[in-house]
């Protein structure tokens, strides 16, 4: 679902009525948040009240999980404002236009750039946390042009799941590189399925989740170097479409991507491939049974093109605002959240993935075969650029992606992608 | 002065609500205000006419136009025959359960367009109950909201199913305000009962009629919900609407162009009233 194009938008209208109200004491910084130097945070108790808000099942729980934080920090109090996943951008720009900011907030990865354009955020502390210690493209989807604007809290990446009855009986085996998961899905037909593999169909299924690590396997980059413009690769560009549309183009797929039955296609076998993120895990599991699961469903890691098998990476961060009145607490609150410790707890209270690397080094993420597939994904992975266009620019590529898998040109598509990211630019 | 105090209330929700932001997005459109301006909104450029211009020349925004009329220049006369039907219908041909009949068709217009959507999408997916029938005399039904050709046609059908009950309360209200002497006297006369339609309750029925018209097309001009709920704008933009597009323009934090675009929504609406409304005047003179 559009989750963040809604969240946006809603946020934006709320926008409209502030403008008048808003006008005053404008930052000579405005556009980009943290002007100033970053703070420096010492190594003492945190002391006051903490305020974070948080989103999902986050923010449902980190209220009693703070308690250990308590416990080491007497003096500080944490009270944790739990808001639904579609209201974070109109709460936090009408917290920032009105200067009714908390200290934290949790920070959809997708969600970073529209904050930090729209200001508010505070820089992170340079000697705050050790950065080498994170996921490193978790790490760079907190960085805008080189300044980080929030800690990575977890981490969700995005594996292929297949129905391991049906791949025994077609006779083939986990895919290893893009022909392999072309022959895969056609066996999968061949045995009986009315498709071999579930992909997104355009903006509304977000299908830049699949495309843009096909772009990334083929071994293109997204940004330039510095990050401050679109660096389209066309050739891996064409290459990534013609592999999406491939699917499409050959049956393989159905066109109406995934439609409202994805789930009831795999456990019925009608379509036994798919490729997404650890929830699935659970959504099978409520939808048939654990067992059912863990009897018939296998996870591995994406397929590599040409280059590499990097896979989709999302999570959440954590940041802090600029106004927040207690920044020096919410900033320790992070420090300590960030732990490897803190991460190993935090998975087993609501099963997020450790942003930090090190956590991931021990049980069970290396010998549970479901975790430890999502661990060696972890390895390669590839995160949306953090530029405000990206939205527009994703959307773009979703309606050029589906016209390819139409089948008009995926070379054409591709140039006009180019095309599109030099007229919008990254948005700064 | 009385009058006034009463008023208040109303006049500063509608200042604060609705006069306010109506202007601030019209200054909007004349600047290039985003979501980084957010926090000092006053610092922006005026940039004139550039954000128009810049709509114009977006394939994107000219078909969002081009799907905006279709949607609107199929759906009104088709909601409007159907609605004109049913209200026919239970005026003249049927006597009991008239009022079953009325409430059962009024329905979808106070039923949540996001349970009805649950509903139409399986009707209308690629085995659902629309292409299972079809199929029954021989017809390979096309996955019709996945289709970028039948895409458009389908939810102008919801639009019309959703929207054709208020016109038949509005319609029946009209007809019943024709005398009956009228229909009997030309029933003696000899006059066919296709003929008294025509020539009698169609012109009787024409400022009912124009009213219908205008208050279905400046809501079918800012068609955004059936899209929304059913294809998301898709495939291929083939849904995407105007109002889908400012919805759009506001998520990529783009303001001043979104709002650009809504006033150019503004004028459509406000353009195709104003000739409905000569039409109406003239008749009446």
């Amino acid at each position: 679902m559009k989750m963040r194009n809604r969240a946006l938008a809603f946020g934006a209208i709320g926008v409209v009525g502030m403008l008048a109200l808003a006008g005053c004491g404008r930052a000579d910084d405005a556009g980009q948040g943290g002007g100033g130097e970053a703070a420096t945070v010492d190594e003492s108790a945190a002391k006051g009240t903490i305020e974070v808000w948080a989103m999902g099942e986050e923010g449902e729980n980190l209220a009693d999980f703070a308690d250990g934080f308590v416990k080491e920090n007497p003096d500080a109090k944490v009270t944790v404002t739990s808001i639904p996943w579609t209201d974070v951008m109109t709460k936090y720009q009408t917290a920032v236009a009105a200067g009714t900011v908390p200290d934290a907030i949790m920070i959809g990865s997708s969600l970073l750039p529209s904050m930090v354009a729209a200001g508010g955020l505070a820089k992170v502390p340079g000697d705050l946390v050790d950065e080498e210690s994170f996921n490193e493209t978790a790490l760079e989807s907190t960085e805008v042009e080189g300044t980080s604007y929030a800690v990575p809290w977890y981490v969700e990446t995005r594996v292929m799941y297949y129905r391991e009855d049906l791949a025994e009986q077609a006779g083939v085996e986990a895919p290893k590189t893009w022909d392999d998961l072309t022959t895969f899905a056609e066996a999968m037909k061949a045995n009986g399925s009315d498709y071999g593999i579930q992909l997104p169909m355009g903006d509304a299924e977000d299908s830049t989740q699949v495309i843009l690590p096909f772009y990334a396997q083929a071994g293109g980059e997204v940004l330039n170097d510095a990050g401050d413009a679109y660096a389209w690769d066309e050739a891996a560009l064409t290459e990534a479409l013609d592999y999406y549309a491939s699917f499409f183009t050959a049956g393989l797929a159905p066109m109406s991507g995934y439609g409202d039955a994805q789930t009831a296609a795999f456990a019925n076998g009608s379509n036994p491939t798919f490729i997404s993120g650890p929830w699935m895990v659970g959504v099978l599991g409520d939808q048939e049974s654990p067992e059912w699961v863990d009897e018939n469903v296998l996870t591995t890691p994406v397929p590599a093109g040409t280059d590499n098998n990097d896979s989709y990476l999302g999570g959440g961060h954590l940041g802090v605002f600029e106004d927040a009145k207690n920044a020096d607490g919410a900033w320790k609150l992070i420090r300590w959240l960030s732990e490897p410790e803190t991460q190993q707890e935090w998975f087993e209270t609501v099963n997020a993935l450790p942003a930090v690397t090190s956590a991931l080094d021990s049980e069970p993420f290396t010998s549970d075969p479901r975790l430890s597939v999502l661990n060696d994904q972890l390895e390669n992975t590839v995160a949306p650029p953090s530029v405000p266009s990206w939205n527009e620019m994703s959307a773009f590529i979703e309606t050029e992606a589906e016209k390819v898998a139409n089948g008009s040109s995926a070379a054409e598509s591709a140039s006009a992608i180019v095309a599109k990211a030099e007229s919008l630019g990254t948005g700064w | 002065m009385v009058a006034w105090l009463f008023a208040l209330p109303f006049l500063v929700i509608f200042a604060v609500f609705m006069l306010g932001p109506l202007l601030g997005s019209f200054a909007m459109s004349f600047t290039d205000l985003g979501v980084r301006d957010l926090r000092s909104p006053f610092s922006v450029n005026v940039i004139g006419f550039d954000n128009f211009v810049a709509l114009f020349q977006d394939e994107l925004f000219v078909k969002s136009i081009v799907n905006t009329f279709y949607f609107v220049g199929v759906g009104i006369p088709l909601t409007m025959a159907l609605g004109l039907l049913l209200a026919v219908a239970l005026n003249s041909g049927i006597e009991k359960f008239r009022s079953v009949f009325r409430v059962g068709f009024y329905t979808p217009v106070v039923t949540s367009i996001v349970a009805v959507a649950v509903v139409w999408k399986f009707i209308l997916q690629d085995s659902g109950l629309l292409n299972t029938v079809l199929s029954w005399v021989g017809i390979n039904g096309p996955d019709w909201l996945n289709d970028p050709f039948w895409a458009m046609p389908s939810i102008i059908l919801m639009g019309a199913w959703r929207n054709m009950g208020t016109l038949m309360i509005i319609f029946l209200a009209g007809l019943q305000a024709i005398p009956r002497d009228v229909y009997e006297a030309a029933e003696v006369d000899g006059a066919s009962a296709w003929r008294r339609f025509t020539s009698m309750t169609l012109p009787l029925m024409r400022p009912t009629l124009l009213l219908g018209a205008v208050l279905l097309s400046v809501g079918f001009l800012q068609v955004f919900e059936e899209p929304f709920v059913m294809t998301q704008g898709g495939p291929l933009n083939s849904t995407l609407t105007i109002s889908y597009y400012v919805y759009n323009q506001f998520g990529y934090g783009d303001y001043s162009l979104a709002s650009a675009a809504a006033y150019v929504l503004f004028a459509f609406i406000a353009a195709l009233s104003a000739v409905q409304f000569r039409l109406l005047r003239s008749k009446d003179n």
